[in-house]
C-alpha cells in the first residue's frame, strides 16, 4: 500500500501495463510484420483471427486504452470536427480520430498515444446499432471489406439456443471470408487449441472471482478491470492462463493471511455497466477512503466466458464461441434476466449496495438501471444509486457530483447497519 | 461546549453555532467566492466573535457541501444530503421528504420513521432549475432575484417556458419579453419550468408527507408554490431555509464532540 493510500492494490496486475504496450506495438507494426490487421466492433470472436495468426484492433479495448491517455482530446477534437456529434459513442469517436490521424498520414501529433495502422478488413457484431454503424462507415471510409455478424435480442432460453445456432452459422461464413481474404486455409486444430487455452483460463479466473466472496475482500473490482487488459489482448493463449494462476496465487496468499483490498472494508459493493475508464484509480481511493470495497460487477462476471466456462468444449470451439456472444446477447437484452444475474452476485458476494454506472454516450447499456434498483430493492432490501458518466469522455463527468453522490451513498448504507444492528 | 456546522456550497457559505444542548446560539449566510476555505474560516471567524465565545471552546467542526473538503479547521465531514436530513428532522420531526435546491445543484431526500435516509436524487451535471439558472433569469428579465417570487404569485396569463437549459430558457425569455408577454407571467413559466423538472426528479424518490423544502431557492415562494402544484402536497419552509444543511452537520459534529450515536439532548 502506499504511503496515504486506503487502496491495497494487486501486485500481479503490475504485469499488465507492458502487456498491452506490446500488444498496440504489435497493432501499430502490423504491416510491416506481414500480417494482416482487423478493426472489430463489439464483441466478435478473436480467438478466430487468432487462429488465423490476423493482428486485430478492438474498438471498445482500444478506446478504453486510449481513454486513459493525454492525448484523447485531441482525438475527441478531431472526430468532432469532422461531424462526429459529442453525443455519438465516444469509443467511436476515439477511434475516429486515430482513423484521421492515419488517412493524413499524421502518426506523431497526438504524444503519449500509439495510434495502430489502418485496417484491411473490419469485422463487427451487431449487437449495439451504433456499433453496426460505425463499422458501416469505417469499411467505406477505408474502402476495405468487412464482415458483420448479426445476432438476434433474446428473451428466453429458447432463443438463445436459437440465436446460438443462428451466430454459429455466422461464424462459418465468417472463416470463408477470411479464407478468401487472407489466402490462407483456416487450422480448426489450431482454434482448438486456443479454445483449451480460454477454458483454462476462464477456469481459473472465475476461481479468482469466487475468492472475493470472502471477507475482507482480497481484491478489488478496479484490479479486475486491469485484468481485463490480458483477459482481451492475451485470449486464447498459453501466457493468459499463466497470468491468471499468478493472479490466483496472489489472491488466495491474501485469503490466508486476511489480507484485504482496501484498508478497512465496512461495506461490499456491486459496480453496474462499464468502468469510467479514466477515473478506475481515483474511484478506487474515493471508495476505499469511505470504507467501500467493489467486490462484484456486471462488466468482470457476466462477460468474458465467465458464465459457466466448464461448458467450453474445445472439439467443438465455433459453437462454444457462438454460445459466449449469444450468452452476452441475451444480457443486453433482456433487463429481466439481467437483473436476475445481479441478484445472483449480490446474494453471492454478500453485496451491502450498487452503484449503477449510467453511461452518456453508451444508452443501448443503460436502459434499465433505475428497474435493477427499484427490483432488488424490493426483492433483498439492498439499495443502488445511479451516477452520471462516460467509458471514455470527461466532459460527461464530474467529480465533484460523482463523489458526493458516492459518499451520500455510503453513508446511507451507514444508517442502514445501524438500523440494523438496533433492531 | 460548543460545535460549528459549515455549509460551503457553490454560491453561499452557511455556518451554525450550537451549544452542548443543541440550541442554536448563531448562524451566518455569506458568498463562497473562489476560495472555499477562506470563506469558510472567515465565516467561522465571524461566528465565534459574534457569539463572543473563544475559539477554544468549539470541540468540534463539521464541514459539508461541495466545498466540505477543502476547509483546513474542519474535524471531520459528511455530504449535504446526510446534513440535509438531519437538519430537516431536527426542525421537523415529522418531516419524510426534504427537497433542498441551492445554487448550482437540487436534491431530493426520503426519509423513514427514525429521519435516516433512504433514499436520494440529485440533478445531473447541468445547473437548470437551480439558484444559478435564476439568477440568469432575472438578469435576462432585469428584475431583482428577491422579487421574482411574490411577482410570479399575480400573473393571470399562462405562457410556457418549454426550455431548462439555461441558455436555451434565456433566448425563450427574451423571445418573450420581445412579444410583449407581462414579465410577471414570464417569472410564473420560469417558475413552472423548475417545478416540472425538478418535480419528476422528487417523484423518482417518492414524495412522503410531510416535505419540506430547503436552500436558497425556498426562499422564492413562486417556485414552492409552483412545486406544490406540481407535486399535489403541501411544503413546508423553514424560517431560515439556507441554513438547514449546515445545521444538520452542526447536529452531528455535537455527536462527535460527545461521541455519542443517540441523537438526544446532551448537557
Amino acid at each position: 500500500m502506499t504511503a496515504g493510500s486506503y487502496v491495497n492494490r494487486i501486485n500481479t496486475t503490475r504485469e499488465v501495463k507492458p502487456v498491452i504496450a506490446g500488444w498496440y506495438e504489435e497493432l501499430r507494426t502490423a504491416h510491416a510484420d506481414g500480417k494482416f490487421l482487423a478493426w472489430s466492433y463489439g464483441p466478435v470472436p478473436f480467438e478466430i483471427f487468432r487462429a488465423m495468426d490476423i493482428r486485430f484492433e478492438h474498438l471498445e479495448s482500444y478506446g478504453a486504452y486510449l481513454a486513459a491517455r493525454a492525448g484523447q482530446e485531441k482525438l475527441k477534437q478531431l472526430s468532432e470536427s469532422d461531424g462526429y456529434s459529442n453525443d455519438i459513442c465516444s469509443y467511436a469517436r476515439l477511434v475516429r480520430g486515430v482513423a484521421m490521424l492515419n488517412e493524413r498520414g499524421d502518426k506523431s501529433s497526438v504524444p503519449g498515444v500509439l495510434l495502430v495502422e489502418s485496417p484491411d478488413f473490419v469485422v463487427a457484431f451487431r449487437q449495439c446499432p451504433l456499433m453496426a454503424t460505425v463499422y458501416d462507415y469505417q469499411k467505406r471510409l477505408f474502402n476495405v471489406p468487412g464482415f458483420c455478424i448479426d445476432t438476434i435480442p433474446a428473451h428466453s432460453e429458447a432463443e438463445f439456443q436459437e440465436n446460438l445456432l443462428y451466430i454459429r452459422r455466422q461464424l462459418e461464413e465468417l472463416i470463408v471470408f477470411l479464407e478468401d481474404l487472407t489466402k490462407t486455409k483456416f487450422d480448426l486444430d489450431r482454434l482448438r487449441q486456443i479454445m483449451a487455452y480460454v477454458k483454462e483460463a476462464a477456469i481459473v479466473r472465475n476461481l479468482v472471482l469466487d475468492l472475493c466472496k470472502t471477507s475482507p475482500a482480497p481484491m478489488s473490482v478496479f484490479d479486475h478491470f486491469i485484468s481485463l487488459g490480458p483477459a482481451h489482448s492475451q485470449r486464447g493463449k498459453k501466457e493468459s492462463v499463466e497470468y491468471w494462476k499468478r493472479l490466483e496465487t496472489e489472491v488466495k496468499q491474501r485469503v490466508d493471511n486476511g489480507i484485504g483490498a482496501i484498508k478497512n472494508e465496512k461495506f461490499r459493493l456491486y459496480w453496474h455497466n462499464l468502468p469510467i475508464w479514466f477515473k478506475v484509480g481515483r474511484l478506487s481511493e474515493v471508495l476505499a477512503r469511505h470504507g467501500a470495497v467493489l467486490v462484484a460487477a456486471s462488466y468482470t462476471h457476466e462477460l468474458f466466458y465467465s458464465h459457466e466456462p466448464e461448458k467450453i468444449d474445445p472439439e467443438d470451439p465455433l459453437t462454444s464461441i457462438a454460445a459466449e456472444e449469444a450468452w452476452q446477447s441475451w444480457l443486453a437484452a433482456d433487463s429481466l434476466r439481467t437483473t436476475e444475474q445481479v441478484q445472483k452476485e449480490i446474494e453471492d458476494y454478500s453485496i451491502d449496495g450498487m452503484i449503477m454506472c449510467s453511461h452518456r454516450t453508451c444508452q443501448p447499456a443503460d436502459i434499465c438501471e433505475y428497474d435493477i434498483i427499484d427490483i432488488i430493492g424490493r426483492r433483498l432490501g439492498i439499495p443502488g444509486i445511479v451516477i452520471d458518466a462516460d467509458p471514455t469522455d470527461p466532459a460527461f463527468y464530474s467529480d465533484a457530483q460523482t463523489e458526493t453522490r458516492l459518499q451520500a451513498f455510503i453513508e446511507t448504507l451507514e444508517a442502514h447497519k445501524k438500523w440494523a444492528a438496533a433492531s | 461546549m460548543f460545535v460549528i456546522g459549515i455549509d460551503i456550497g457553490s454560491l453561499a457559505t452557511k455556518a451554525v453555532l450550537l451549544n452542548g444542548k443543541r440550541e442554536i446560539t448563531g448562524y451566518i449566510v455569506s458568498l463562497t467566492g473562489p476560495d472555499s476555505n477562506k470563506a469558510g474560516q472567515m465565516a467561522i471567524d465571524r461566528l465565534i466573535k459574534d457569539a463572543g465565545i473563544h475559539p477554544e471552546q468549539i470541540a468540534y467542526i463539521l464541514s459539508t457541501g461541495y466545498g466540505r473538503e477543502n476547509i483546513s479547521i474542519s474535524n471531520g465531514q459528511l455530504t449535504e444530503i446526510t446534513c440535509h436530513a438531519r437538519g430537516a428532522v431536527y426542525i421537523d420531526p415529522g418531516v419524510r421528504t426534504v427537497i433542498d435546491i441551492g445554487g448550482q445543484d437540487s436534491k431530493a431526500i426520503s426519509l423513514n420513521d427514525c429521519g435516516d435516509v433512504i433514499k436520494f436524487a440529485m440533478n445531473d451535471k447541468c445547473a437548470a432549475g437551480t439558484g444559478r439558472f435564476l439568477e440568469v433569469m432575472a438578469r435576462a428579465l432585469e428584475i431583482d432575484l428577491q422579487d421574482m417570487g411574490e411577482l410570479s404569485l399575480k400573473s393571470k396569463q399562462r405562457v410556457e417556458v418549454s426550455s431548462m437549459c439555461t441558455v436555451f430558457a434565456e433566448t425563450e425569455v427574451i423571445s418573450l419579453i420581445s412579444r410583449s408577454i407581462d414579465k410577471i407571467d414570464i417569472v410564473a413559466a420560469i417558475h413552472r419550468a423548475i417545478a416540472s423538472r425538478t418535480g419528476n426528479m422528487i417523484e423518482n424518490v417518492g414524495v412522503k408527507s410531510r416535505v419540506m423544502m430547503t436552500g436558497g431557492v425556498a426562499k422564492n415562494i413562486g417556485v414552492v408554490h409552483a412545486l406544490e402544484e406540481r407535486l399535489d402536497c403541501k411544503i413546508s419552509v423553514p424560517q431560515e431555509p439556507q441554513i438547514v444543511g449546515a445545521l444538520g452537520a452542526a447536529m452531528f459534529a455535537v455527536d462527535r464532540a460527545t461521541d455519542e450515536d443517540d441523537k438526544g439532548s446532551i448537557e
